[in-house]
């Protein structure tokens, strides 16, 4: 009898000791989420340390109130200031074209939105003030703060990257965020991207798993 | 062979006695004559002087690969470098399970990876053995919205991670899609034209480091487990091979070393993890790690730096304020074989 | 102790001695032996890829093997039962034979899976105190633990039975009972646990089904107590050591019965299969049917079903199952046919599609081969060598004498 008591101790104490190996365990990640998610994580790694490039705090935070900061490429842009050459007015500068040759950016061709919609001076003013950006109320914009024009019409995209997800980031995960901004991916004048090859094909893969199947 | 006895009693948490100083070799006289180790960590040549017999014998007696203990020989080498290497071959062997050392052996181990490499290759690498950092859950999205197919993660995600070229192996697979189902049985991988193809889609599978993982379950040596901050790590020289893993794993995470790995020189990323990318050997399995050699570091991992898209978002699923979280409350987001019960933590959404 | 070494030398004195068909026979298994060593020396070396084995199908021709014999082994203890516990005269003789296969299939299950293992040399981490012991989260550990422990009970308990039997003396019930009840239950469990090691992958459902472990057990008691019956049969002539026709036509009657309860099963696997066929059926389509055009195994498990019908069929008549004749041609027919639908006709369509859909094939490389006939020699020579050894002494002829110093 003692025996069978024993032995039947010892075979609970087993069962329940490779039961207990684990720790406080969730049903799902979204339970683990809200119970240990909750408050804000002061995270040893600053993302500043990780960020070479320049960035500013960016001002706008519809649709997310936590701070991030924004690639700063003012100083990126190659014929900036534009003031060097635009301090004459658009129809002068034209005029003298044939003379003077055609200068820098000419060859921009706007492959954007349909012409009904938007033209050079629906963002640009070169006139009355030519080292900013125009928003449709015609309010003037730093070149950093660029995003703010974009956001006027693709306002979903707007919110997907104000919160995460659409964009791309400078720096690493760890708080506080340093995004790009629109610029940094897209060309302004022609956003979308052209198609491309892969940069790795797997054919080779596939002739290798050929060969092993008519070994 | 006191080291053996040495090792085991600290291994049973036994006081030990002082090591032997490793330059007493079978040529200085003081013969302090220890076996040759007989595995080494990178190449496991086994020299199959022994009978089949006998040591199937040795195995099923009591299942100790006796084989290796059986190839014993005093070294007569008398250049210290080789008798330290063969003293790091062998402690390497002997050392356990990464999983139970403690900080300082964890050290230990890492500072021996990175002598044995020196000693072989007269080049210096960074092993680190950096442990997860608090308060800190790793979480990935991805836009299928935004993916292309480029590949250009999977570039990435061999060069960081050195994976084996000859056998051209890839944590990362992208699948191209016909419109109009996610169906796994009809996709392709591997695909041979401009991307994005009309009328197809992309979506990219690698280890999605499940919350309740299979693998962790089903491996006999615990060889493979999950860290504090959610990374499915392996244990690369305590892994035994037997494959386990991979048929749990139900989304084609795992890769095995089925030859030996090579990489060129050049490539090689110097700036390694003890359960990264710190190169692997014959006969072992080996994951998508989350880069845990940069992401320990608040770097994201190779993937997501390098997809132009911005489809991959990694970060802190703990933190609030994080990208990932954003996504994982704002959008509509969803797992793969979510039915399994798996818990990944890799969620897919679209724009 | 003295009479220990002297068993252990008259064994080998008997295993070094017989007749010519007896070292041409012997002879040829170490050259398979040798052979597979040579090929085993060259997957150590180069590593697992002299296999076909890949990232999709990362078991085969090894894990198939193992998993058959581990249902030979379990099989042994439908003579065991029957014997020691029922007390049926007639299975005595034929026991110690087949505790003497089951030690021999778990050899070669232990074989298997080494051989099956990327880092042989790791194995010691398995062991508990030294390594690290999975308990009782993974179903490879129970496996190891439910085999060793099998292994040990039937090389215990015939080794008991011969040594006292070799003095002349009775083997005690009240010592060998204990341990023979034991193995009945353990060699359920044994192949019930290597049942779970698939049936708990959720990762594959071809395998992940509440009908695994019943089909293991009543495939395992087809073919186990079939090769019994071969064995037996081929002892008889071979050697004088007589067994009753009416043991062998009672393992031929379990042999019947399990291998209809096999067939109803499977019946039921494809009717659930193929009734209303979903995503996970893809793995039986690819087994039965072939799938996008790959269809490899379709003539193997055509045969395996063709051929386990038809012996099934022959047993099932009392006239043919009592015939010797009909009874050692229907059991090679259905040894064959669960090797194959258990072996490669398991193991194989598991990882066919792969997680993500990829169907690719596998056929074993001549390595693989190799090795795996190696193992089987090595499995028929210690067969040989201990049920040589223990008919000796059960016809008396090997006996303990005293040495006079």
């Amino acid at each position: 009898m003692n025996r069978t008591r024993v032995m039947i101790i010892c075979l609970i104490a087993g069962v329940v000791s490779g039961c207990g190996s684990h720790e406080h365990e969730y049903h799902s990640v979204l339970e683990r989420i809200a119970h240990e998610g909750r408050d804000s994580v002061s995270s040893a790694i600053d993302n500043r340390n990780l960020v070479e490039e320049e960035y500013v705090k960016a001002e706008v935070v519809d649709y997310s109130d936590v701070a991030f900061y924004v690639e700063s490429r003012t100083k990126k842009i190659v014929h900036f200031e534009c003031s060097e050459c635009h301090s004459k007015p658009l129809t002068s500068l034209r005029s003298e074209a044939p003379v003077s040759g055609k200068k820098a950016h000419w060859d921009i061709a706007l492959n954007h939105a349909h012409s009904s919609i938007m033209k050079c001076n629906t963002c640009h003013n070169m006139d009355e003030a030519p080292d900013r950006l125009l928003s449709l109320q015609s309010d003037t914009l730093l070149y950093a703060h660029s995003y703010k024009l974009c956001g006027q019409c693709h306002s979903t995209q707007y919110k997907d990257w104000q919160g995460g997800a659409h964009g791309k980031k400078l720096g690493g995960w760890s708080q506080p965020r340093i995004i790009k901004t629109c610029t940094g991916c897209h060309n302004p004048h022609r956003p979308a991207f052209d198609m491309r090859w892969p940069a790795r094909l797997n054919t080779d893969q596939v002739l290798r798993e050929q060969e092993l199947e008519h070994e | 062979m006191p080291d053996l006895i040495n090792l085991l009693k600290k291994r049973l948490g036994m006081e030990t006695e002082p090591e032997v100083p490793s330059d007493a070799g079978c040529g200085s006289g003081s013969c302090g004559c220890k076996p040759q180790a007989p595995k080494d960590s990178f190449d496991q040549v086994f020299d199959k002087k022994l009978s089949r017999r006998g040591a199937l014998k040795g195995i099923t007696a009591g299942l100790l690969a006796g084989t290796g203990l059986a190839q014993t020989s005093c070294s007569v080498s008398a250049s210290s470098e080789a008798l330290d290497e063969k003293q790091l071959k062998w402690d390497e062997y002997f050392k356990g399970n990464y999983k139970l050392m403690t900080d300082e052996e964890k050290k230990g181990t890492v500072e021996r990876l990175e002598r044995l490499y020196e000693l072989r290759n007269k080049d210096r690498i960074e092993v680190s053995s950096k442990n997860a950092a608090e308060n800190v859950l790793f979480g990935y999205a991805f836009n299928i919205s935004k993916c292309r197919g480029y590949m250009d993660c999977v570039n990435a995600c061999v060069e960081e991670n050195n994976q084996d070229r000859s056998s051209q192996m890839q944590y990362i697979r992208i699948h191209e899609h016909k419109n109009g189902q996610i169906n796994f049985e009809n996709s392709e991988d591997n695909f041979f034209h401009e991307v994005p193809a009309e009328g197809h889609f992309y979506m990219g599978t690698q280890c999605f480091h499940c919350e309740n993982p299979p693998c962790v379950e089903v491996c006999p040596v615990q060889a493979t487990w999950k860290e504090d901050d959610g990374i499915v790590v392996v244990d690369y020289d305590w892994c035994v091979g037997c494959r386990y893993c991979m048929a749990a794993c139900p989304y084609d995470g795992r890769r095995f070393n089925w030859g030996s790995p090579e990489i060129p020189r050049e490539e090689l990323n110097k700036k390694q993890h003890y359960l990264g990318n710190r190169p692997r050997k014959q006969g072992v399995m080996e994951k998508c790690t989350f880069c845990v050699q940069r992401t320990r570091d608040g770097k994201n991992p190779a993937c997501v730096e390098a997809c132009p898209t911005g489809a991959r978002i990694f970060g802190n699923i703990l933190d609030p304020e994080s990208d990932i979280r954003w996504v994982l409350e704002n959008k509509k987001v969803f797992r793969l074989k979510e039915d399994l019960g798996t818990e990944p933590k890799f969620w897919y959404f679209m724009d | 102790m003295k009479v220990l070494i002297q068993f252990v030398k008259d064994g080998l004195a008997t295993t070094l001695h017989g007749n010519r068909a007896y070292h041409v026979w012997m002879g040829l298994l170490t050259l398979v032996m040798l052979v597979g060593g040579y090929a085993y020396y060259i997957q150590v070396r180069d590593g697992l890829q002299v296999t076909n084995m890949s990232d999709r199908i990362s078991w085969g021709l090894y894990i198939s093997n193992f998993t058959f014999l581990v249902g030979v082994a379990a099989a042994a203890v439908m003579l065991v039962l029957p014997t020691y516990v029922l007390h049926k005269t007639d299975f005595k003789r034929a026991v110690l034979i087949g505790e003497g296969m089951a030690v021999s299939a778990l050899l070669m299950c232990l074989a298997f899976v080494v051989a099956d293992m990327g880092g042989p040399a790791n194995l010691w981490h398995m062991i508990p105190g030294i390594g690290v012991f999975n308990w009782p989260n993974s179903m490879l550990t129970w496996d190891v633990i439910v085999l060793n422990g099998y292994l040990l009970i039937n090389i215990t308990v015939p080794f008991y039975i011969l040594i006292r039997h070799y003095q002349g003396k009775e083997a005690k019930k009240s010592v060998y009972v204990p341990g023979v009840l034991i193995s009945v239950f353990w060699a359920v469990g044994i192949h019930l646990v290597t049942a779970f090691l698939y049936a708990g992958l959720v990762s594959r459902p071809f395998w992940n089904s509440a009908l695994l472990g019943p089909r293991f057990l009543a495939s395992a008691f087809a073919a186990g107590p079939a090769l019994m019956i071969l064995v037996l049969a081929s002892i008889r002539k071979f050697t004088n050591f007589s067994i009753d026709n009416g043991a062998l036509k009672k393992l031929a009657l379990i042999t019947t019965v399990a291998a209809q309860i096999n067939l109803i099963m499977l019946g039921s696997e494809l009717f659930k299969e193929f009734y209303a066929p979903t995503h996970h059926s893809l793995s039986a389509q690819y087994l039965f049917m072939g799938l996008d055009g790959k269809n490899a195994l379709v003539p193997w498990i055509w045969t395996a079903i063709s051929l386990n019908v038809l012996a099934t069929a022959v047993l099932t008549f009392n006239r043919l199952r009592n015939n010797m004749k009909w009874i050692g041609f229907s059991c090679f027919l259905l040894f064959v046919a669960v090797w194959i639908e258990k072996g490669m006709g398991l193991i194989v369509p598991g990882f066919i599609p792969g997680p993500w859909g990829k169907v690719m094939e596998y056929s074993p490389s001549w390595i693989e081969i190799a090795v795996t006939l190696g193992i089987w020699a090595m499995g028929c020579f210690i067969f040989t060598v201990l049920a040589k050894t223990a008919i000796k002494i059960e016809m008396g002829d090997l006996r303990f004498k005293k040495e006079s110093t």
